[in-house]
């Protein structure tokens, strides 16, 4: 039955994020450099650091560090205390940043989703006309653009020079101050589920229990919107999922540009920093995002296809 | 009376990057009420496309009618809006299509889709519509059929979505059931079931039928008339009865030759029509069958024959006819 497949996928998330913390945790030990290396312009006495590798137990046996830590994890749920910001606690980090990060994503998802499937279903039914040439040129250039070229031109045009938008900051999901980071976010996404969906919408147009929806005299919309997109949208599903994880973990620049206080930044400052506890403690939090939206779409797929079953 | 379908010097081009084809050259026939007629044709022959060209179901582009009028129910269907078109789609002709196995929508119920059509056109409730349905698919022979009703198409075998489908040509009672090929794609003995239900159903309702199928001892006792068709044209027209004792045309001919039965020794040479059919738009001014006609005169590639009245509701397009019967009614 479902729930038992369920229940074997949710149990397959244990081992996979074990073998994540391992990667991570033995692939940024081995990268040169070390927490203590850039955190001022004038080097840090050698007898400061020694206290600090102390204090941090970082002087012990790898072997040693990487037991601690996961036993802590387990015993306490703590995923430890960030080098770089004075004592804060990544579980504090993450409570405090992450909300953020997944209010923006969905709003960008839900943009994404409204405007990327329309442009796509558009340019399908408008195929090879100038409509359909305009909304492939918007994907190729919404794929192709970096996020933050997109951050920085909508903060130019919306807040300096139109003047209707605030530049940014974080002022709860309802707020306008969500709309550039959040079309930041959506446009690359949006571009990918329109192209999806336009070849998908494609292939379906022409199968042959369209022509049969049309023998019965059906109006062409009910025959868009009943039988068409609920085929179309079952290899769209695939893509959204893995766009829609990269969404919700943030993004580095966009947050920076728009001073957003979500978890993308951390994932970026914390390597540069070598802050070993935000390092792991964020990536663990994006391997399980991703791995959620794997399960949701897994689980999209048994509603949007009945001949799919997990039995 | 006036017949329920007539089609007069229908014309039918596909234009696509490789090129021009007249699918269907100057097509004409009729269908009266309550009357069964079967297209017989090979691939390409255009008897699909003469066909689907009625309920207006032709991929436009590439296909286009480029001349002759379709009367249904005296009636110009080129000279219809589209919503026009439409209701007549359903509502009064119903059509069967070939592959059953894609002919359904894969990811909504069997019932949804058969009840679509009459609450759209019949403006009936749902509890209304899932009676009647209910009431189809008993009538098309499906078992436990309230329970068929809540199946994906999926669930649901060769022969049992073809009869679903045919349920739902059936939904609206239409006036005419066109089915194009409905039982090429099932086992031989799937189809001769499906061919009685069909027999049985419109007959019952007094509904007309055009039956298109490549296999002409299936028309045998089911088709009041029959069209044969070769190359885009009409070959030969005639009672069906007619049509297998007095074949005229040299195709007609052949074809019922090549029908293998009981009466056939297993050790015996199966007869075949040499030579292969026109891919597409054979540039043929003249008779579309003359490269593999061993009847052939001079003019036969050049000038396309009339199609003739020879007898009783008989036509034959040949200028040759080597086998006309020199019997009274023979015209």
């Amino acid at each position: 039955m479902r729930s038992r497949y369920l229940l074997t996928r949710l149990a397959l998330v244990v081992p996979s994020l074990l073998v994540v913390f391992s990667l991570t945790f033995f692939l940024m030990h081995a990268t040169p450099g070390g927490p203590w290396d850039g955190a001022s312009t004038r080097p840090l006495p050698e007898s400061v650091i020694e206290r600090l590798n102390e204090v941090y137990g970082l002087n012990e046996p790898i072997w040693q560090q990487y037991w601690t830590y996961l036993k802590n994890i387990f015993t306490e749920g703590s995923l430890g205390v960030s080098f770089s910001r004075s004592g804060e606690g990544v579980t504090e980090i993450v409570a405090r940043t992450l909300p953020v990060s997944l209010q923006l994503g969905l709003v960008a998802i839900l943009i994404a989703t409204v405007f990327g499937i329309t442009l796509g279903v558009v340019s399908a039914l408008k195929r090879n006309t100038f409509t359909d040439r305009m909304a492939s040129l918007f994907s190729i250039i919404g794929v192709s653009t970096p996020n933050y070229v997109v951050a920085s031109l909508l903060v130019i045009l919306f807040a300096v020079g139109l003047g209707w938008l605030p530049t940014g900051g974080w002022d709860g999901l309802f707020s306008i101050n969500i709309l550039i980071p959040a079309f930041a976010l959506a446009l690359h996404p949006m571009a990918l589920l329109a192209r999806y969906t336009r070849s998908s919408m494609l292939e379906v147009w022409g199968a042959d229990f369209i022509r049969v929806a049309r023998s019965k005299g059906l109006p062409e919309s009910t025959i868009l919107i009943r039988h068409a997109l609920p085929n179309a949208l079952i290899p769209v599903a695939t893509v959204a999922g893995v766009a829609f994880a990269e969404v919700v973990t943030g993004s580095f620049f966009v947050e920076v540009i728009t001073s957003q206080p979500g978890i993308g930044r951390y994932f970026v400052d914390s390597i540069f920093a070598r802050d070993y506890p935000v390092i792991l403690g964020t990536t663990l939090v994006f391997a399980v995002i991703v791995m959620t939206m794997n399960l949701v779409v897994d689980l999209i797929y048994t509603l949007l296809d009945p001949r799919v079953s997990y039995e | 009376m006036t017949p329920l379908l007539q089609v007069e010097d229908l014309s039918v081009r596909f234009t696509t990057h490789q090129g021009v084809n007249d699918a269907v050259k100057g097509v004409s026939f009729e269908v009266g009420h309550g009357e069964v007629l079967g297209i017989v044709g090979e691939s390409a022959s255009g008897k699909s496309v003469t066909a689907m060209s009625i309920p207006d179901l032709l991929p436009t582009p590439p296909a286009e009618i480029i001349g002759g009028r379709i009367l249904f129910d005296e009636r110009d269907v080129r000279k219809m809006s589209s919503l026009e078109r439409r209701q007549l789609r359903g509502r009064e002709i119903g059509v069967v299509f070939q592959d059953p196995m894609t002919a359904l929508n894969s990811v909504r119920r069997v019932g949804v889709q058969l009840m679509e059509g009459m609450r759209y056109h019949l403006d009936l409730d749902r509890t209304e519509a899932h009676r009647r349905a209910v009431d189809l698919l008993e009538q098309v022979g499906i078992p436990s059929p309230a329970e068929r009703m809540k199946a994906y198409p999926h669930e649901l075998s060769g022969g049992m979505r073809q009869r679903v489908m045919i349920a739902s040509a059936l939904a609206c009672s239409p006036k005419l059931l066109i089915a194009d090929e409905p039982t090429t794609a099932l086992d031989v003995t799937v189809q001769a079931q499906i061919v009685d239900m069909v027999r049985s159903i419109t007959a019952d309702r007094d509904m007309s039928v055009i039956w298109i199928t490549h296999d002409l001892s299936l028309l045998s006792d089911f088709a009041d008339r029959t069209l044969v068709m070769y190359g885009g044209r009409v070959m030969e027209e005639a009672p069906t009865a007619t049509l297998f004792r007095h074949a005229e045309h040299p195709y007609t001919a052949g074809l019922l030759a090549s029908i293998v039965d009981t009466d056939t020794r297993r050790d015996q040479q199966l007869v075949s029509i040499p030579g292969t059919p026109p891919i597409h738009g054979a540039a043929l001014d003249g008779c579309p069958f003359s490269p593999r006609c061993s009847y052939g005169v001079e003019k036969c590639p050049s000038v396309h024959p009339p199609l003739e009245r020879v007898g009783d509701g008989h036509k034959v397009a040949c200028w040759v006819r080597p086998f006309a019967s020199k019997a009274p009614n023979g015209g």
